[in-house]
């Protein structure tokens, strides 16, 4: 399980980009960059890790509501088995989905993040809820689980990603980080889109330059939300509505790609984006529009630009 | 022809239909040269007008239908276009947007079925051409069998071809290909069917639609909001107060009152006639002057500014930012527009009321209008009145104002129970408004004040001199001088405006003016005038909109409450030593 093969590589690939492949493949900004990045990342973890107090407050400030965000969408409960692959130094997510009752288990390619990983859970005293495992994401078998997250900085991401819908169980949910803005040059980004066509996808912001993707494995059709459960920025296609005349001229039917531009404060309405309109449509009629397929606004706009 | 000349022995009627905010105003403006009102908003057009005009030597009467989205009458101003289909019109004119064509296909396909002749429009060519959509025009007018033009109805471009395709329609009416009625499913499949063949690059989704799309989010969106109200705050009273004190108040009072004053001195022996035309009442000087240089230069400041945000297309971006908050006192985010239309004049604020979906919601929103909304000439009267005291009694008075609406919005909610309907709108996208465009507005906001407005204030003030200067005011004073000495704690000459502002509602605080009251005084004074009655204009809309009996109610409503908290006032103003 430990290092062996061109694509076993999750954090460690961090020193290996800076220290051998760096000898073949020119040095370049980018490459340097995400270098510094995973170990200032790296850096801070392994403070994080030695002094508990410290961890914690990275903890809340970085993804306890990040975690929150993803519970929801990706509709997880609580007793669900979940594996979370390339934890780190500071297992953060594990804790904060073992402090909301799941059943964890922590897997990284490194060995010294095993380690620390293990004391941490030990001193805050999760033994029972996270395990704590040495293995890799390219040859990870998780049938097991009901679901399975991954880390932004994964390495290579689209290998590990495929390992898992290889061998994710029916109706089990795969959750993945994308970087957004900045970010995006950085560090790999995977479109949902381009994975295999029978995975149903929604997408959300995160703050700090992440965008979380959740793929269910089950046919596209059979999982729909409503419109008032979207975000900003969210888009896909309605399968139903509620047929009043003034909202199927505005474009409210079924078939329609909609994409939601802004939610007001205070209960106020949804404004979402149909063809070239713009439509103000109120919670309590969104909460009757059913969606199909759910992407993100940028890739929508990827598709037209490409076409 | 020859039946439906038998039909309609006077002229042909043409309709003019379309979605709403496509610029069916903007082509009858264009075809008759009259001047309805436009903005960028659904529902500009609540009410039909016809005119007559010249098609090719012959006179044909057009009329401007209210926009409607289907022809299921969801809301009054929807019903008027079936009303007027079902009257078998000589020839309809269906406008449809080049920038959203499938709900105005949707409408085209509906109103084939009613099988008249039918030509289309297809109307802001301009935007459309500029997003890269092309539309082949000859087989789509060749499959439904009916003639379509292209135009820019704001700059007058295709109104030649569409002017000679209505003539030749009319003398040998074609009959279109498309007669049936059809299920709307089917219908819906037809529109996607025929954008699919003619239409050959159907408009991108607009997600990065810069400013429109950045004035709708909560941020900025609502930051720029207070920005945006407050400068129009500021536009209206400073640019008002400017033009009152620096041009209007000069010309007035240096020049043209002197030469009235000086002419009927000589030409009027002193006595009742004199006094009544110059005296304290007089009305040739305060009939001159109030209309002119007390309400004129807010009127223009006002509409200036309500032009602007009419034609951006920003209204309904306030709408909908404000709609939360406006649902928890019963009402919704579409209730801004007729509010801030009543913040000029009552009558077209509560016209404007007819494009919503339930009956409690316009109920409540003509009350809150005729309540708590001051109009411009109002507000032209409170200006007036306080800011040489204080301008923080200008704001308290605002403030009373909206809290007014809050309240009321309030107990309106519980009182009026209706089913709740479903609301959607359609946010237009942000247009730079064009000058000239603006200017026609406002000349025409002008205009209409000085016939409908100023007119009527002078008469009022001249029966006021008449009733003043031979005593029955004195009399009417007495009878009701508990109320307003008692009460209201204002000298007994304040029971002259209480008359007054019947006929107009600025009338209620302009008299106060020159009374030589406290600040206090003038406070209450200026609260009862908020309240206080709408005008005889206003009282007639609403019993044509909702039978005389409401308004009725409301007349007395708005009394009642005027009295009651203009003496709370007074009382609370002597406690906090005010």
């Amino acid at each position: 399980m430990v290092v062996n093969g061109p694509h076993t590589l999750l954090k460690e690939g961090v020193y290996v980009i800076s220290t051998q492949i760096s000898m073949k493949k020119p040095r370049t900004f980018k490459c340097r960059i995400t270098a510094l990045l995973l170990n200032a990342v790296k850096g801070i973890e392994e403070l994080g890790a030695q002094c508990i107090p410290l961890g914690r407050i990275h903890t809340s400030m970085f993804y306890r509501k990040m975690i929150a965000k993803e519970i929801l969408l990706a509709g997880l409960e609580p007793g669900m088995r979940i594996l979370h692959i390339g934890s780190g130094r500071l297992p953060m997510t594990a804790i904060s989905l073992a402090e909301r009752g799941f059943t964890v288990d922590a897997m990284d390619n490194d060995s010294r993040s095993v380690e620390l990983s293990k004391r941490v859970i030990s001193k805050l005293g999760y033994e029972g809820q996270v395990t704590v495992l040495l293995g890799d994401g390219c040859h990870v078998d998780c049938s097991e689980y009901d679901a399975v997250l991954l880390s932004l900085h994964i390495m290579p991401k689209e290998e590990v990603i495929g390992q898992v819908l290889q061998s994710l169980k029916k109706e089990g949910r795969l959750v993945y980080r994308n970087p957004r803005g900045l970010f995006n040059y950085f560090y790999a980004r995977v479109y949902p889109r381009d994975l295999a066509n029978q995975y149903s996808y929604r997408t959300t912001d995160q703050s700090l330059g992440k965008e979380t993707v959740v793929i269910h494995n089950m046919h596209s059709t059979s999982s729909t939300v409503s419109l008032s459960s979207m975000v900003v920025g969210n888009s896909g296609t309605i399968l139903s509505a509620a047929p009043i005349s003034q909202a199927t001229s505005m474009g409210i039917r079924p078939g329609k790609q909609v994409t939601v531009q802004a939610i007001q404060h205070f209960g106020g309405p949804y404004i979402v984006a149909i063809d070239n309109r713009s439509v103000a449509v109120p919670r309590s009629l969104a909460a009757k529009i059913q969606i199909g397929k759910l992407g993100d606004s940028h890739e929508t706009e990827c598709i037209t630009a490409s076409s | 022809m020859r039946q439906s000349a038998l039909q309609h022995p006077a002229k042909p009627t043409i309709l003019l239909i379309g979605p709403p905010n496509v610029g069916k105003s903007a082509l009858f403006n264009q075809l008759t040269s009259m001047n309805v009102s436009v903005g960028n908003y659904a529902g500009t057009t609540v009410e039909f007008s016809a005119c007559d005009i010249n098609l090719h030597g012959n006179t044909v009467k057009l009329i401007d239908v209210p926009g409607t989205y289907t022809l299921h009458s969801a809301n009054e101003a929807e019903k008027v276009a079936v009303d007027m289909l079902n009257q078998k019109p000589d020839a309809v004119v269906v406008t449809l947007d080049a920038n959203s064509l499938e709900p105005s296909l949707y409408l085209l396909l509906q109103i084939l079925a009613y099988q008249i002749p039918t030509m289309a429009v297809i109307n802001r060519w301009d935007l459309a051409e500029k997003r890269g959509v092309s539309f082949d025009l000859d087989g789509f007018s060749q499959e439904l069998g009916i003639s379509v033009v292209p135009t820019v109805a704001i700059e007058g471009e295709g109104l030649g071809e569409l002017r000679e395709k209505l003539s030749g329609m009319l003398t040998a009416p074609n009959p279109h290909k498309l007669a049936h009625e059809l299920t709307s499913e089917a219908r819906w499949i037809m529109v996607d069917d025929l954008l699919a063949r003619y239409v050959s690059s159907q408009p991108s989704i607009a997600t990065g639609e810069s400013w429109g799309a950045k004035l709708v989010n909560p941020w900025p969106g609502i930051p720029l909001a207070m920005l945006i109200v407050s400068a129009v705050f500021a536009v209206v009273i400073g640019l008002g107060m400017g033009l009152r004190n620096f041009l209007l108040l000069p010309l007035f009072r240096g020049v043209l009152i002197p030469i009235v004053v000086g002419m009927i001195e000589a030409l009027t022996p002193t006595g009742l006639l004199q006094r009544v035309l110059i005296g304290e009442y007089g009305f040739l000087i305060k009939g001159i002057e109030w209309p002119f240089t007390l309400v004129l230069p807010y009127v223009f400041s006002f509409y200036l500014a309500l032009s602007f945000l009419e034609d951006t297309g920003y209204l309904p971006r306030l709408g909908v930012l404000l709609d939360g908050l406006l649902q928890k006192i019963g009402l919704q985010g579409s209730s801004v527009i007729p509010l801030l239309l009543g913040y000029g004049c009552g009558i077209p604020g509560i016209l404007a009321t007819r494009s919503f979906g339930s009956h409690k919601e316009r109920l409540s929103v003509s009350l809150l209008i005729c309540l708590a909304v001051p109009c411009i000439s109002q507000t032209g009267a409170f200006i007036s009145l306080l800011a040489a005291h204080s301008f923080l009694l200008i704001i308290a008075t605002f403030g009373v104002s909206v809290m007014a609406l809050i309240v009321a919005g309030l107990i309106l909610d519980k009182v009026l129970v209706e089913k709740k309907v479903f609301s959607l709108m359609e946010i237009p996208d942000l247009l730079w408004p064009k000058p000239r465009i603006i200017a026609k507005k406002v000349w025409n906001r002008l205009r209409n004040y000085v016939f409908d407005g100023a007119l009527p204030m002078f008469w009022a003030i001249a029966a006021a001199a008449v009733l003043y200067e031979s005593g029955i005011m004195a009399v009417w004073g007495n009878l009701i001088s508990p109320i307003v000495i008692g009460w209201l704690r204002l000298p007994e000459a304040a029971s002259v405006p209480l008359v007054l502002g019947i006929l107009r509602r600025e009338l209620t605080v302009l008299p106060l003016i020159d009374m030589d009251l406290t600040s206090l005084q003038l406070f209450t004074g200026a609260v009862v005038g908020l309240f206080y009655v709408p005008c005889i204009a206003m009282v007639g809309t609403l019993s044509r909109e909702f039978k005389l009996p409401t308004a009725l109610a409301i007349l007395g409503t708005t009394t009642f409450v005027a009295i009651f908290v203009g003496g709370i006032v007074a009382r609370v103003g002597v406690l906090l030593h005010f």
